[in-house]
């Protein structure tokens, strides 16, 4: 630990921590742009000024590590005119159209503009053109005037993604940001220089033009579209719709990045894909209703003791919490011994790096924690092949299936409908509405979808991971939890026999 | 041999009359009249290379040489002024990694072109500097970084640099001294920054000629983040002098803060502009009429940049109660920087000089910090607004909050460079602005010249 003194304060901050950060920690905000702690450091923006006693030179914050005796004021009227002059310099090419940016609402310039602003701008000459709406490829739209050419995208591809794909061309005020030859961007981490872009100089296509962030809430999760298990913030509005996922710090995972294939994994929660009502042979009915429908002929089985008859479809992106309640309702409390998978064991083991990043080959987000979960459970998987042999041999009447929302799951089950014999009585539960038509005779429950989840999940470092979710998007769509405890309470309920129709 | 040139048809050298004038004291420039100076046997000749063997056949202890420089107090001509035995003496001597020296001849400020005469003429003094150099930092490697334009000059470096190679003093053991040596040539591409000693190295990297963060200084972390010693080409022609009189008799030479003599390239309105070398310490006065020939056509002085562009601006009186060396030239509030000297005379437009340099500042600005990619067209923009009679008088504000804000808050200096003359013209020549507003169409301040696009 270091003791520094900062406006006047002691303090003990870790020895070598960066002075921005340092101060971020003690609440102290140090305005800055070029600053990231995941990248090098650049000192261009001039905005994170400090002064230092018997300095008459301001230093910038940025390109100090704290050490024992390190001495700064952050608030002095020198420090303050030096920063509002700054900002004023980022300003006077800026073309100010916030109305129209999508950065309004978390843009650098505007919460720096409102704390240490020059109100009153004395620019009165033409302001330098440039390109605006440039298309970056799929997935990045750049405007060059609103660009304050702090570097840090071009930092990113050139120490994180390391294609060093974007660059500053030009000189002096004319400078830009561009690819090689006006090209488009290949790089599969790429959106992360939108989240880094302290203005709306990079936009993200599929956010753009959808949605005011001011509208928007944050909340923690984990992403779904790998084993990596990226921490990210899901961005959703009322929770009634996702807009966008961001990458969120962890060193031990992701740091602050996250890949481009990971973003819109958010979508298959969204109404679209979402299967918004339980079904019985495409008939709507209230989930509270499936779930007895569903008990009566599970009952049947269980009563006439041929629970041998009955199967069911899991697969390791539920949670640890579902896995456990599947196992503990279905085999222990219903006594039902058919559990068939994807092959967890092989993910694990063909699990590897694809791009020295991030990115990981298992698709599936919770094959640690379902093996853990299995073998504590000690609970004897099948395969695909085995479950579908027994299907073909007409020796499961009831099948249960998890569907899961990864296209990657869809392959299964596709596989799964053409093996099922037409009087098998199956139940689907899901969130994603293309599994409900692809079982469209079958009783369909919707199920949450992976970002509004409440739970566990490990990655392939066996890092076990929150998803931190408090919101509902659909009524009818329960957790897997609660449509098995609501199961299991029908179970207990005292019934009248009911004969297998 | 690569023909760095070879494109070129017709590169020939600064045309610049070199004669003797009566009041300059030359040391570097002793022989620089002498045909053919820029080979190496004439050099020889003219004890070339003397320096490099008393230096490399008696082994000489690396400490007693930087302590030789030290006591010279020679320093750094490229403009900052630095101690040159100092900044040799920062570099580590303890260190696993390759050690580099860097001669700047990226002589790129508006008014000065002093190295170009050593380059196209004095090439070998150069050279024998900088293998110097190198021993004394313990280098293997040397670059001269010469500026794009500078054509013929570098067809005669690399001439020079062959020929070093066969009498031996490149290469391996040197001189028997077991001092091996590499020397390389390189040239920039046309970029003013990429004279400051960063963005040379940035460059010479390969990389875009950004200046880079301070600290680390090169010293300490400089080129391929090796220890690195940047020198002007002046500077580094200076070291053989000094090892052959000794550093007592060069410290004898000029005033007891600046040493030795100076290079001073002249350009404006003088009867004579050229390359002269003078005693540091003379007065301007003296140099103006007897070195330089007088004011041309008898006019008078009326402002006078000492030591390239950006250096604040001198009226007539500072300038011809003021002697030539830094101290002097600083109590005047400018400086002597790399000794680029332009004189005005009184039918000069300071505000269109003024215009004229913010330009290019802006042209060169590099665009890394804000305040000097944004200042510097701003700053050029608001004077355009001058020349074009449609300045406020508020605009005389502005433009100087504007550099005072943009002075000391960057990277490197190039912000300060137009700053620092922006507010000296204000202070010292206020009534050339006046001149402006008087005619300006738009003196009140809604100013007809509004227009924001975006």
């Amino acid at each position: 630990m270091a003791k520094v003194k900062i406006n006047g304060k002691d303090f003990e901050v870790p020895t070598g921590q960066n002075l921005v950060d340092a101060a971020e920690n003690l609440g102290i905000d140090i305005p800055h742009y070029c600053y990231h702690p995941g990248l090098s450091i650049a000192g261009q923006c001039r905005m994170c000024y400090v002064e230092q006693p018997g300095n008459s030179k301001l230093q910038i914050a940025c390109n100090m590590k704290c050490s024992d005796g390190l001495e700064v004021i952050t608030d002095s009227p020198k420090v303050k005119d030096a920063v509002k002059w700054s900002l004023e310099f980022h300003l006077i090419n800026h073309p100010i159209d916030c109305p129209i940016c999508d950065q309004a609402g978390e843009c650098g310039l505007q919460d720096y503009y409102m704390e240490v602003g020059k109100y009153s701008s004395e620019m009165r000459e033409h302001k330098q053109i440039k390109q605006k709406a440039v298309d970056l490829g799929e997935k990045i739209v750049l405007d060059k005037e609103r660009c304050i050419l702090c570097g840090r995208c071009v930092r990113f591809t050139q120490e994180v993604s390391k294609t060093s794909e974007l660059g500053i061309y030009n000189r002096g005020d004319r400078s830009v940001i561009g690819t090689v030859n006006d090209e488009v961007m290949k790089d599969n981490y790429q959106v992360n220089t939108v989240d880094i872009c302290p203005v709306g100089a990079l936009t993200s296509k599929d956010f753009r033009f959808e949605q005011r962030v001011w509208f928007l809430k944050e909340v923690s999760s984990v992403c779904n579209g790998c084993s990596a298990g990226c921490n990210v913030d899901t961005h959703h509005k009322s929770g009634k719709h996702i807009y966008r996922l961001k990458p969120r710090y962890n060193p031990e995972v992701n740091e602050y990045w996250m890949c481009d294939d990971g973003r819109p994994t958010y979508k298959t929660a969204n109404y679209d894909h979402r299967l918004t009502a339980a079904k019985l042979g495409g008939v709507e009915l209230p989930t509270n209703e499936a779930v007895t429908t569903w008990m009566n002929d599970l009952r049947t089985l269980i009563a006439t003791e041929r629970t041998d008859e009955i199967a069911a479809w899991i697969h390791p992106d539920l949670t640890s919490e579902e896995i456990t309640s599947i196992v503990k309702t279905l085999r222990d409390e219903f006594g039902i011994s058919q559990f068939y998978s994807e092959d967890a064991d092989k993910s694990a083991r063909d699990d590897k790096t694809v791009d020295q990043l991030l990115k990981r080959a298992d698709l599936w987000c919770n094959t640690q924690g379902f093996l853990k979960v299995t073998s504590a459970l000690k609970l004897k998987l099948g395969s695909l092949n085995q479950l579908e042999e027994r299907l073909a041999q007409a020796k499961i009447n009831h099948l249960v299936i998890f569907g899961s929302e990864k296209n990657v799951g869809v392959q299964s089950l596709k596989r799964i409908r053409a093996a099922l014999p037409a009087d098998c009585f199956t139940v689907l539960i899901s969130p994603r509405l293309q599994n409900a038509e692809l079982f469209s005779h079958s009783l369909a429950i919707p199920s949450i979808s992976h970002y509004e989840k409440n739970g566990t999940i490990m990655n392939w470092k066996k890092i076990e991971q929150k998803l931190g979710s408090d919101f509902r998007m659909f009524k009818s769509a329960w957790s897997v939890e609660e449509i098995l405890t609501s199961l299991s309470q029908e179970y207990q309920r005292p019934q009248k026999e009911v004969s297998r129709a | 041999m690569i023909k760095h040139t070879q494109h070129y048809k017709n590169i020939r050298p600064m045309y610049v009359d070199l004669t003797p004038q009566p009041g300059e004291k030359r040391l570097l420039m002793e022989h620089v009249q002498v045909p053919n100076i820029h080979t190496l046997p004439v050099y020889e000749s003219k004890g070339g290379y003397q320096a490099l063997k008393k230096v490399l056949e008696s082994k000489m202890d690396r400490e007693t040489l930087i302590k030789e420089v030290q006591g010279s107090a020679v320093r750094g001509r490229g403009g900052a002024g630095f101690p040159t035995g100092n900044k040799w003496n920062f570099v580590p001597k303890n260190t696993d990694k390759p050690h580099y020296l860097l001669c700047n001849a990226d002589e790129s400020e508006p008014g000065t072109f002093k190295d170009r005469v050593i380059l196209e003429h004095l090439p070998h003094m150069m050279i024998e500097g900088m293998i110097i150099g190198s021993y004394a930092i313990q280098a293997a490697r040397s670059y001269v970084y010469i500026r794009g334009e500078y054509t013929y000059a570098t067809e005669i470096v690399d001439r020079a640099i062959q020929e070093a190679y066969k009498a031996g003093y490149l290469g391996k053991n040197i001189l028997g001294s077991g001092f091996d040596h590499e020397m390389v040539v390189h040239r920039g591409a046309g970029a003013y920054i990429c004279g400051e000693e960063t963005g040379l190295i940035s460059s010479l990297e390969g990389k875009k000629g950004w200046p880079k963060l301070k600290p680390p200084f090169p010293a300490v972390e400089g080129y391929l983040r090796c220890p690195t010693v940047v020198n002007n080409v002046e500077t580094l022609a200076c070291v053989p002098w000094i090892i052959n009189h000794g550093a007592e008799a060069y410290a004898k030479i000029g005033t007891p803060k600046s040493t030795g003599t100076k290079m001073w390239s002249v350009s404006g309105d003088v009867t004579r502009p050229g390359v002269y070398e003078v005693e540091n310490g003379i007065p301007f006065k003296d140099f103006l009429e007897k070195v330089c020939g007088g004011m041309k056509g008898g006019r008078k002085l009326k402002a006078l940049i000492p030591g390239g562009s950006s250096a604040p601006i001198m009226t007539a009186e500072e300038a011809m109660s003021c002697t030539l060396d830094y101290e002097s030239i600083a109590s005047k509030g400018s400086m002597l920087g790399s000794g680029g000297m332009v004189v005005l005379d009184d039918s000069r437009d300071l505000v269109q000089v003024l215009k004229n340099l913010a330009e290019f500042y802006r042209e060169e600005s590099c665009g890394q910090c804000t305040p000097c990619r944004e200042g510097t067209g701003w700053l050029e923009k608001i004077l355009h607004s001058f020349t074009e009679r449609q300045a406020r008088r508020e605009d005389l504000q502005l433009l100087k909050t504007t550099s005072q804000n943009m002075i000391g808050r960057t990277i490197c200096v190039l912000a300060d460079s137009i700053a620092m003359p922006v507010l000296s013209y204000l202070e010292k020549f206020p009534g050339e602005f006046e001149n402006y507003l008087q005619g300006s169409s738009n003196t009140s301040s809604m100013s007809g010249r509004v227009k924001h696009n975006g």
